[in-house]
């Protein structure tokens, strides 16, 4: 027996809800290879005022998704996660502001493999075009992970986790 | 000014905005103001002369004033001095904004919860055969073999009901679901679990109060062990405390090695000096113990007990006397969590478990709570399950009670049996004890059976109409009854049926050879069995009908022996006769079973069919006759007496 953390790699579950009357809600959940959890934070709701609605237009969904919230939560994490995974394609804007390789995960029926998508069991990793070698860097880190893993179901627990929170009010 | 607009002007020298027709004045002549009239200043401007600014084109503001009077001279007004200010109004040359909007980044504020450490207890498979070596285990599917991962049940862990702080609640949402976390990666699972065995652990997992009260055999042990694994991989526990009944210890221990040999349990035992040692040691992560040996050791513990982060009591029933030393000494045991695991939490009154939930400390000492509130309390810390509600794949079981009436020469034995028989008690009296009661049942339901003199039966007539069905089908029986005597006297009738005998008379070695020619003969459709010998241990699921000639006084011991056909094996539905004879002692007991049952059901919720601890006591035994002692000229019921 042994004390102390194994972790091969720390994996940042990264994603967003909106709630209709409180705004934009992120979640970032950092787990080991094992999906084990070792952090979990989330933000308060953002909600967008009138004039950022007409100003920032089409672009603002990913300025509040990308830039405040998931900006906001991987500054603040005690547990740096290695790898950011999304599972909305608008956070791929998010990769601009960090340091950290971030691909969104799509399941492998739903999209077309592009020829800088990683496919990994039955999903498929995409990444920034801006940031395509994150490609390799993803292939490197995510080798500890048994192949039959699902990637979505962390996602799971930060969605139903961002329900609690809304629930509870604490985030608000 | 000639060719000038006159400017017409108020009274106060104002421009003129009335409805009045304007002054015009004509140009009689012309009155020049004196200076003192005049503007002090007069601004004359004069085209700029800078060529860096196009030259706005400015008109010259007129410097003097002169006003025309009418010649009468009447209108007084027009001799007021008029009052003009002058200002100077510097030219714009940018352009200023009406609004002003500048990108700011709110402050969004966060809420974080950092995960404590868990206790790695195995390393990692280093190699890929390794790896391989570690079967991934799978919850079992309906239809059978494995699914792809997304299309996977999978058991989350729920948050308690009493988990109100966000941080708990979240803890226990964000861990990854049990199929997951047990799937071989980091727990080695030596069986795949069911459904229901993964909801259960689970559910203790969550649980700081619980009470396991599965029915015996669905896996209390193995849920336990893989839960107390679970907490302490989490960080959640790091000191448990085990109490069960000292020949137990065993079994723990085998079970521990089985289910989790990766945890080090250590059995407290030894001399006193010894034990203190292993009360005080740190880095006992499980200490199993009896409750003999907790009671004495924490009478001297008592200063500065040991504290821990579970106690689990195994049988916890042993507490259900909630002023008994055994009771008060384990509540004193310092702890944040309480786990009781026992199949029987109710024995005879449902406020035993008002004991065991004081201990859970979901009850205020010493509170008596009602039937209702205990159902309540049962809601949130109770999971009960039994056979009938989680092995839903099994074929149902089909219990018929035969209520027969007693052949003419049976009734006359029985009438006479059960007179002669209490007015002999009666005559007791006061040294009356359960055995004589006893005595005076067993004798009756003997006859129930058959009449000794004629060798009447009206359960023998049933069975042998039933057994022409059965046998005629292709069918296979098994019988219970609670007699040698009653088996032989059984076979002897029922020869025509080939019958097979098995019970503790048989030698041990011609057992065996006996159930595989039950199983492979198809002239042999009946065995006959006893309780004692052919209820436990026997996987019977070829057979579908059993009969139960006489009751058992427990219907724990009639469950078990029905479960030897009607288990996990077991294809078609199997029909169960229980042969009552109306209005004599077996429909009595029959009631007091069910009236026990029913209670049982009441707390606890629908289903329990093997509880062992629903025998009947001595005074439920008593009151199957009604005894009366003469006390002088008056009679008084007869009790049995207490202790």
């Amino acid at each position: 027996m042994t004390a102390g953390r194994q972790e091969k790699i720390r994996l940042g579950f990264l994603t967003a809800i909106e709630a209709p009357a409180q705004g934009f809600l992120g979640g970032l959940l950092v787990t080991n290879h094992l999906g084990r959890p070792l952090e979990f934070q989330c933000t308060s709701p953002v909600k967008p005022n009138r004039t950022q609605e007409l100003l920032y237009g089409k672009t603002l969904r990913p300025f509040v998704l990308a830039e405040l919230i998931g900006k906001t939560l991987l500054e603040k994490a005690g547990v740096k996660p290695q790898v950011v995974l999304v599972e909305q394609q608008l956070l791929l804007e998010l990769r601009n502001h960090i340091a950290s390789p971030l691909a969104c995960v799509f399941r492998e029926d739903d999209v077309e493999q592009e020829s800088n998508d990683l496919s990994w069991g039955r999903q498929i990793l995409r990444v920034s075009v801006d940031h395509t070698a994150d490609i390799e860097r993803l292939r490197d880190q995510l080798a500890v992970l048994p192949n039959d893993v699902d990637l979505f179901e962390p996602f799971q627990r930060v969605d139903q986790a961002l329900k609690e929170a809304l629930g509870s009010g604490a985030a608000a | 000014m000639n060719g000038s607009p006159a400017i017409p002007t108020d009274s106060d020298g104002g421009t003129q905005q009335t409805g009045n027709p304007p002054v015009m004045l004509p140009a009689i002549s012309e009155v020049h103001l004196p200076a003192l009239y005049r503007p002090q200043r007069t601004h004359r401007i004069d085209p700029p002369q800078s060529d860096a600014i196009p030259s706005p084109k400015v008109t010259p503001a007129p410097v003097e004033l002169s006003t025309d009077l009418f010649a009468s001279g009447l209108n007084g007004a027009l001799r007021r001095s008029p009052k003009i200010d002058c200002a100077s109004v510097p030219l714009l040359n940018r352009v200023s904004f009406a609004a002003r909007w500048q990108e700011s980044r709110s402050n969004v504020k966060t809420f974080k919860l950092t995960f404590p450490d868990g206790i790695e207890f195995l390393p990692p498979p280093k190699s890929a055969e390794e790896r391989e070596e570690l079967r991934s285990i799978l919850p079992p599917q309906p239809g059978g073999g494995s699914q792809p991962p997304e299309e996977m049940q999978l058991t989350r862990i729920q948050p308690p009901d009493d988990a109100l702080s966000l941080e708990d609640r979240l803890f226990y949402v964000l861990q990854p679901p049990l199929e997951t976390w047990l799937a071989g990666q980091e727990l080695i699972m030596p069986f795949e679990p069911f459904p229901y065995q993964y909801e259960g652990i689970g559910w203790m997992f969550s649980q700081k109060s619980a009470l396991l009260a599965d029915e015996m055999g669905l896996g209390k042990t193995m849920q336990t062990i893989t839960a107390v694994r679970l907490l302490l991989r989490s960080g959640q526990v790091s000191r448990i405390l085990l109490v069960c009944p000292k020949p137990l210890i065993p079994n723990w221990q085998r079970e521990f090695k089985l289910w989790a040999e990766e945890l080090p349990v250590t059995t407290l035992e030894g001399d006193a000096a010894r034990r203190k040692m292993l009360w005080t040691m740190p880095g006992i992560p499980i200490l199993l113990a009896n409750y003999e040996v907790v009671v004495r050791d924490f009478e001297t513990l008592a200063d500065e007990p040991p504290k821990y982060d579970l106690v689990i009591l195994d049988e916890a029933q042993r507490i259900k006397n909630r002023d008994s030393r055994t009771a008060a000494m384990i509540r004193s045991i310092p702890r944040r969590r309480s786990w009781t695991l026992t199949g029987t939490p109710i024995e005879n009154r449902p406020e035993e478990m008002a004991s065991l939930f004081e201990f859970m400390e979901v009850v205020p000492p010493r509170s008596t709570p009602d039937i209702k509130r205990l159902t309540q309390l049962s809601e949130h810390y109770v999971l009960r399950r039994t056979k009938d509600l989680v092995m839903s794949d099994l074929p149902p079981r089909l219990d018929r009670d035969a209520y027969l009436d007693l052949n003419p020469a049976q009734q006359h034995a029985y009438q006479t049996a059960e007179k002669d028989g209490v007015i002999q008690l009666n005559e007791l009296g006061e040294s009356i004890s359960v055995q004589h009661v006893f005595e005076l049942v067993l004798r009756l339901k003997q006859i129930t059976n058959f009449d000794p003199l004629t060798g009447d039966s009206a359960k023998l007539d049933r069975l042998a109409a039933d057994m022409e069905e059965i046998s005629n089908s292709g069918g296979k029986a098994i019988l219970f009854s609670q007699w040698t005597k009653c088996i032989d006297w059984l076979a002897a009738r029922l020869e025509r049926f080939n019958p097979l005998v098995y019970h503790g008379k048989v030698p041990t070695k011609k057992r065996e050879p006996i159930l595989s020619r039950f199983k492979d003969d198809p002239t042999c459709p009946l065995l006959l069995m006893s309780y004692g010998t052919g209820a436990v241990g026997l996987n019977l699921q070829f057979a579908g009908y059993v009969f139960l000639f006489d009751r058992w006084w427990n219907p724990a011991v009639e469950d078990q022996a029905i479960n030897r056909a009607h288990r996990v094996g077991q294809k078609t539905q199997v029909i169960v006769t229980k042969f009552i004879c109306k209005n004599t002692i077996e429909e009595r007991i029959d009631r007091v079973l069910n009236e026990k049952r029913r209670l049982f059901a009441q707390v606890l919720g629908e289903g329990d069919n093997t509880n062992v601890s629903l025998s009947m006591n001595a005074a439920e035994i008593f009151g199957l006759f009604d005894l009366k002692a003469k006390d002088g000229n008056e009679t008084r019921k007869i009790l049995p007496k207490a202790g």
